[in-house]
């Protein structure tokens, strides 16, 4: 339940954040014009207004409304744009070069005391978005030329988990297991998204085991601090740790893609040799040492999601079975496919997604959730399409299945239709 | 500790940063001996925060005496030198640093056998809003004569700055003002 905040609270820090952003926003468009009309000196004082200006909000927030969480929130929001305006206006003056990733990582280890100076959530969440924006970019950068060339991002993108754990102390500090608050909720949600779309493109080795592990303890995570959370809202990393198992899931049903990743991850020699590098896939990485640490985060998330495990396990014996599964599942998968058993492994992936989908049919009858049955409907569905165009083999076995699959379908409502609602 | 005394020690080193960028840069412009031309082509793309800018396109392809290991985004040393006109060019490369001072730190950008391309740190030039789309759209004109359009680049130590860029020994900006004023 969300007790803590009264809706106009709530309204006035929203609202005031949106307004800061715009403000913030503003300013920067404003001075990135570029006024070249004026002296170099002219241009270095303009530079240094927006932080001067942002610090003096937050030292005015600090003495006069010491108590109020929008004013907190806000001037620390605008603090952080701020100083943001402030070293891209320098690096403008004097031709800096360098991406605008290499600019946004300045700028989040900026950020960073921001946060914990003014106890910031709404920055906090700015930080996190701004983190994931640069992970994205940083990854893409790696694709700018044709195949095996312009791969140099490798190992860059394990910074983001190094900036990722600059904002764990305050996550700490405001999740507290059991305890449904709007900032809780809202951070929640935000780091969930951050960390699931991060498991994708966040490592640059054994990439399938770290993301089926990030996922994993995501859901426990979850199930630790939102446990008692009456609705999907009120659940963010069960929510977006369940959406990202299926669409990883329905990723490598598809034909080749869990071959493509192992062989991205040097476990199998590429039939076409464009991976066939020594011991990591794309080669000997630009920083080796660095390489390692995807074995740091692979043990430290396998010992985090054993130790949430175990503690629903002790307060909780009705397990979600669908992600009870799903890393052994995977684990299966691996196996199979580094023997060679390519069509064994994609039944397992489609069994598995069959198996969710009823899972979460069930689930949805029994709590009577719309939304949860609505979901198994588009594991379904988005299964039995895929398969539909890509399933290579003859016709008469492929009509069979879908009868089969359709009758199986009918079964169900009968059994259910005759329990009563 | 108090936290005023944290709160101002937190803001005093977030102003910091950008007053060590300034005085870090003004610090390479002032030592003259450090400069170098290079011929360039630009075209155009924007920042969000820190504006419009051309990208100063530079002969990034060395060739090697000896080939090297590189791997994509390795970190290296570009050395520099001057050819008989003056012209500056990339002309080695190591990956640990030159025992003079003309050289300056970046990343690989791709390598094969003797040759390497590498990520140029000084290849954005801020302009004004108006200014970048014209330097771009007047690309054919300033590269007509190749050696006019260059720029000029402070390097020394593995620090590297753009000073400016000039079409036929003016400031490129002077040049892009009057045919603004001529449209």
């Amino acid at each position: 339940m969300i007790t803590n905040r009264t809706v106009r609270q709530l309204t006035l820090i929203v609202v005031g954040i949106l307004a800061t952003f715009s403000i913030g926003g503003g300013i920067i468009a404003l001075l990135a014009h570029n006024w070249d009309d004026f002296p170099k000196v002219v241009r270095i004082i303009l530079s240094f207004i927006p932080a001067i200006l942002g610090i003096a909000t937050f030292l005015y927030s600090e003495s006069k409304y010491r108590d109020s969480l929008t004013w907190a929130e806000c001037s620390s929001v605008f603090l952080a744009l701020m100083i943001g305006s402030t070293i891209g206006l320098v690096a403008q003056v004097y031709n800096m070069g360098g991406s605008f990733e290499d600019f946004l990582f300045v700028w989040l280890v900026m950020i960073l005391p921001i946060i914990y100076l003014g106890n910031s959530s709404a920055t906090a969440i700015f930080y996190i978005g701004l983190s994931l924006t640069w992970l994205y970019l940083t990854y893409l950068n790696s694709f700018r030329f044709f195949f095996g060339f312009g791969s140099g991002a490798g190992n860059d993108v394990l910074w983001f988990w190094i900036l990722f754990l600059g904002v764990v102390p305050h996550l700490r500090y405001h999740l507290q297991p059991g305890r449904i608050s709007f900032r809780g909720v809202t951070l929640g949600w935000s780091v969930a998204i951050a960390l699931c779309m991060a498991a994708f493109i966040g490592f640059s080795g054994h990439r399938l085991i770290n993301s089926t592990l990030l996922i994993t303890l995501v859901y426990y995570i979850g199930k630790e601090y939102f446990g008692n959370g009456n609705s999907a809202w009120q659940r963010p990393f069960q929510s977006i740790s369940i959406l990202s198992i299926f669409l990883m899931t329905l990723i490598y049903s598809g034909h080749g893609l869990l071959r493509f990743t192992l062989e991205r991850d040097g476990y199998i020699q590429s039939y076409y040799g464009a991976f066939d590098r020594e011991w990591q896939g794309e080669g000997i990485p630009a920083t080796p040492y660095f390489y390692y640490f995807n074995l740091v985060l692979l043990f430290a998330m396998a010992f985090g999601a054993g130790y949430f495990f175990w503690r629903e396990k002790e307060r909780n014996s009705d397990y979600n079975k669908a992600i009870l599964v799903f890393p052994g599942m995977i684990l299966l998968a691996i196996l199979l496919q580094l023997f060679e058993f390519e069509t064994t492994t994609r039944i397992l992936i489609n069994l598995y997604l069959l198996f969710m989908a009823w899972w979460y049919l069930r689930e949805g009858w029994r709590m009577r959730l719309g939304w949860l049955v609505f979901f198994a409907a588009l594991v379904f569905s988005t299964t039995m399409i895929g398969r539909y165009f890509d399933m290579d083999i003859p016709f008469w076995i492929k009509g069979m299945m879908y009868l089969g699959l359709g009758a199986g379908l009918l079964w169900f409502n009968k059994i259910y239709s005759e329990e009563k609602a | 500790m108090n936290r005023k005394f944290i709160l101002l020690i937190v803001l005093g080193l977030l102003l910091a940063v950008p007053i060590g960028m300034v005085i870090r840069n003004e610090m390479l412009l002032a030592d003259e001996g450090s400069i170098y031309k290079f011929t360039l082509q630009p075209i155009d793309p924007s920042d969000p925060v820190r504006g419009k800018y051309i990208i100063l396109r530079y002969n990034t392809m060395i060739e090697l005496d000896e080939p090297i290991q590189l791997q994509n985004g390795e970190p290296i040393y570009v050395e520099v030198k001057k050819d008989e006109n003056g012209w500056a060019y990339f002309s080695n490369v190591s990956t640990t640093p030159p025992d003079h001072s003309a050289y300056f730190k970046t990343t690989v950008n791709y390598g094969y056998e003797r040759t390497v391309n590498i990520n140029v740190p000084f290849d954005k030039y801020f302009l004004n809003e108006n200014l970048a789309p014209l330097a771009e759209s007047s690309y054919a004109e300033l590269t007509r004569h190749g050696e006019e359009f260059y720029a000029e680049v402070s390097i020394t130590n593995g620090e590297a700055l753009l000073r400016g860029v000039y079409y036929m020994n003016r400031p490129l900006i002077d040049h892009l003002r009057e045919m603004q004023v001529d449209q």
